[in-house]
């Protein structure tokens, strides 16, 4: 179904929205300018550096740059790179919430740094601190076959609406909002402060189905449902209700109790939910028009769409003959809503290097392809892969060629190889382990892409403290750095999903057995493949048989093959 | 008043300040311009006879001797972020100035109270921010409808000025102030 009665491409910003970002990077450079000058401390610099998306880091600064709905044009993804240059020591790093970061900055470059992005239409507002963080989609929206709604118009309407909105700059703790307008939930929904989903309503009508207080973090929560129904007009001013209570009643007292899934769980979601219309009865009359809808709409760009392009079915003749090539199309290349189009993802996990890293000569030659094949677009994904997804069918052949160079064919994407990971010891500051040199080893240990599809989509992430960038509560594997006495240990937990849909439900990742050693991650992770073939039935996948035969099963196997 | 405030170990903004009772600076900024400060912050609990036109005395004292029928002409009202204003609407008009406390910086209830007296309530009155009150969230508080300040004392007032003119063009289309 389509909303808009056409395809939208990516936002582009209006004249306000270039004016914004520039003189927030002038605000920013005024901010540097007095902290070097002694004139703000540190304590009083650090929440102004975040909510500009700077951190300081274990060796330096880090900068993480928001790629809004995960889309980048070709301009973008070259200055990336021509700032991975510059700025960094040549790469970039994606995240698991559509962001790029780079991890060796120098404070006094930040404010050109960021003037450099702001020409490209890019920032880094929001993407840290205590505010709303920038709004994370559906990667395929606006090309998935099972969308009810592209949601980025309505993305953007919040985003502008949180954009520096004075009242919401310092809630208690970081807030973090979702959206998914398809079938498939592909945005991790559930485990956001507020996860938000097109729904049909009781007469037929597109809206919003609203959860609240789901999070990962030491407190892993899966959200709860606040509101049935929301009519579209309406999602500024519920979220602003939302957005009011946990202001002012979330707890400040506490930093790890300081989220909103905490107040939720406090006031249980019933007297939650009766806060929040009561907080919302009085703007509940704030209505977005259809001509503020429209005017977001226009500031995006439409991609043009050959009719005839499914009439090309070449690329078949090659899958018949070339292996790789036949795993690439049905590993990596997903259906698209206009018929002769595919989506083709990017692998970046890639054996010796960090999932998610891209080097500065692979963001020019991946802006090149995206020139050539793609309509001069891609699109960041959760899982730290990137996508083209205006793919035609007589493409696909020289888009495979291509990428087959960079090393980013590898028919491996949903399989053991393609697991996420956070930056971990190398470079966070918050970690207690590694997490970059286990994917490194994982990633080698599978290498044999038979026995990848021998174990079928399974789906490791992996943090490098309880913080869960790397997601490891969602994972089908889920593997959890910790610090023991100085040493670096791993708590292996499975059966996790992020919920993709009613047979899919969220679900949390329960710990196996005991934190084993650096050295004995990849043996456990064997052991647990292993049990996995012996009890599944037929093609059942990792998932379904945890679930079918319970964590237990698996604790009990592992506990006897190591006694 | 709390030049000692400092964040606590945990990060959360927990602040450690002197227990100063009466402020009043000499200058504060009132409606984006600098002028005499116009109101004595009284924090006592109970500041007694100390109680006169041209003083703020906490919301719970303030409630309470206009229950008990008491005289509050030009008695205005100090609350801070844990207050509850609710009880305060059905008098506010009577209310000359309303302070509400930033303890530290970081901690942003003041703003949903602000939103509440201006959007909600529609209290016409002053609204002055108070402690750790820094030059790089003057413009927040401003737009969410506080129009007094009296400012940390190491801050400059002439230079904070520069703060209401950082931006051309906000996207929020229901700011109390611009």
């Amino acid at each position: 179904m389509e909303f808009f009665g056409y395809l939208l491409a990516m936002y582009r910003y209006s004249p306000m929205d270039l004016q914004f970002v520039n003189e927030r990077v002038a605000e920013f450079r005024d901010q540097v300018r007095r902290r070097n000058a002694g004139e703000l401390s540190e304590d009083e610099f650090r929440p102004l550096r975040l909510m500009n998306g700077l951190y300081m880091q274990r060796h330096a600064y880090m900068l993480r740059v928001a790629i809004p709905y995960g889309f980048l044009n070709s301009t973008q993804m070259r200055k990336l790179g021509a700032i991975a240059e510059k700025y960094d020591r040549g790469f970039g790093h994606f995240t698991t919430r559509q962001n790029l970061q780079y991890n060796w900055l120098k404070l006094e470059e930040v404010p050109d740094l960021l003037q450099e992005l702001a020409d490209v239409e890019m920032n880094g507002i929001q993407t840290s601190g205590n505010c709303v963080r920038n709004i994370t989609s559906d990667p395929y929206a606006g090309v998935a076959r099972d969308e009810l709604l592209d949601c980025r118009p309505y993305c953007e309407i919040l985003r502008q609406y949180v954009a520096l909105h004075p009242e919401f700059m310092y809630l208690p703790r970081k807030f973090k909002i979702a959206f998914s307008g398809a079938t498939e939930d592909r945005a991790a929904t559930e485990f956001h402060d507020i996860g938000i989903k097109a729904v049909h309503g009781p007469s037929g009508e597109l809206g919003f189905q609203v959860l609240v207080g789901g999070g990962l973090g030491r407190t892993p929560r899966i959200g709860q449902v606040v509101r049935e129904f929301l009519p579209l007009e309406d999602l500024v001013s519920y979220t602003e209700a939302i957005l009011r209570v946990y202001n002012l009643h979330g707890r400040r007292d506490n930093k790890f109790k300081a989220r909103i899934k905490i107040l939720v769980g406090a006031l249980g979601i019933d007297e939650f939910r009766r806060q929040v219309e009561a907080e919302w009865a009085p703007i509940a009359g704030e209505k977005l028009d259809e001509e503020r809808v429209s005017a977001v709409v226009r500031q995006f760009n439409d991609v043009v769409f050959d009719v005839t392009a499914a009439t090309d079915q070449r690329f078949r003749e090659r899958a018949l003959t070339d292996t790789s090539f036949r795993r690439w199309i049905e590993r990596n290349v997903k259906p698209h809503r206009v018929p002769g189009y595919n989506v083709v993802l990017v692998s970046l996990k890639r054996p010796k290097i960090a999932p998610g890293d891209v080097f500065t000569h692979e963001f020019d030659a991946l802006a090149d392809l995206m020139d050539r094949y793609n309509q001069g677009y891609c699109t960041a994904l959760y899982n730290q892969n990137v996508c083209l997804q205006y793919v035609r069918n007589a493409d696909l052949e020289a888009v495979y060629d291509a990428l087959a160079t960079l090393g980013m064919a590898t028919g491996n994407m949903g399989t053991i190889q393609d697991l996420i990971c956070c930056p971990g010891l190398d470079f966070c500051s918050l970690a207690n382990a590694s997490s970059i040199p286990i994917a490194k080893q994982l990633i080698e240990r599978f290498a044999d892409l038979d026995e990848a599809y021998e174990y079928g989509t399974v789906d490791i992430k992996m943090s490098g403290c309880i913080n869960a960038c790397g997601h490891h509560h969602v994972g089908d594997i889920g593997i959890l750095g910790i610090d023991k006495h100085g040493a670096e240990f791993y708590q292996i937990a499975i059966g996790g999903s992020p919920g993709t849909g009613p047979g899919d439900p969220a679900s949390l990742a329960e710990i196996i057995g005991p934190a084993v050693a650096l050295d004995a991650v990849i043996d456990t992770v064997e052991r647990i493949m292993d049990h996995y073939v012996e009890v599944r039935r037929g093609a059942e996948s990792f998932r379904d048989a945890v679930r079918r035969v319970g964590v237990a099963d698996f604790k009990q196997y592992l506990a006897g093959v190591t006694a | 008043m709390t030049d000692e405030t400092k964040t606590g170990k945990d990060g959360t903004g927990v602040a450690k300040q002197r227990t100063e009772t009466v402020i009043r600076p000499e200058s504060m900024i009132l409606d984006k311009a600098i002028v005499a400060s116009f109101t004595t912050l009284l924090l006592e609990p109970d500041p007694g006879a100390a109680a006169g036109p041209g003083t703020c005395i906490p919301l719970v004292g303030w409630l309470e001797r206009r229950d008990a029928g008491l005289d509050l002409r030009g008695i205005g009202v100090i609350a801070n972020g844990a207050d509850d204003l609710a009880g305060l609407e059905a008098h506010l008009m009577d209310v000359p100035v309303i302070a509400l406390q930033f303890p530290v910086f970081s901690d942003g209830r003041a703003y949903s109270h602000t939103y509440r007296l201006r959007k909600t309530w529609r209290y016409p009155g002053p609204i002055i921010a108070f402690g750790d009150v820094l030059r790089d969230q003057l413009l927040y508080m401003s737009r969410v409808g506080i129009n007094g300040f009296y400012m940390r004392a190491d801050q400059k007032l002439e230079e904070s000025l520069a703060a209401f003119r950082l931006y051309s063009a906000y996207y929020q289309y229901n700011d109390v102030a611009r």
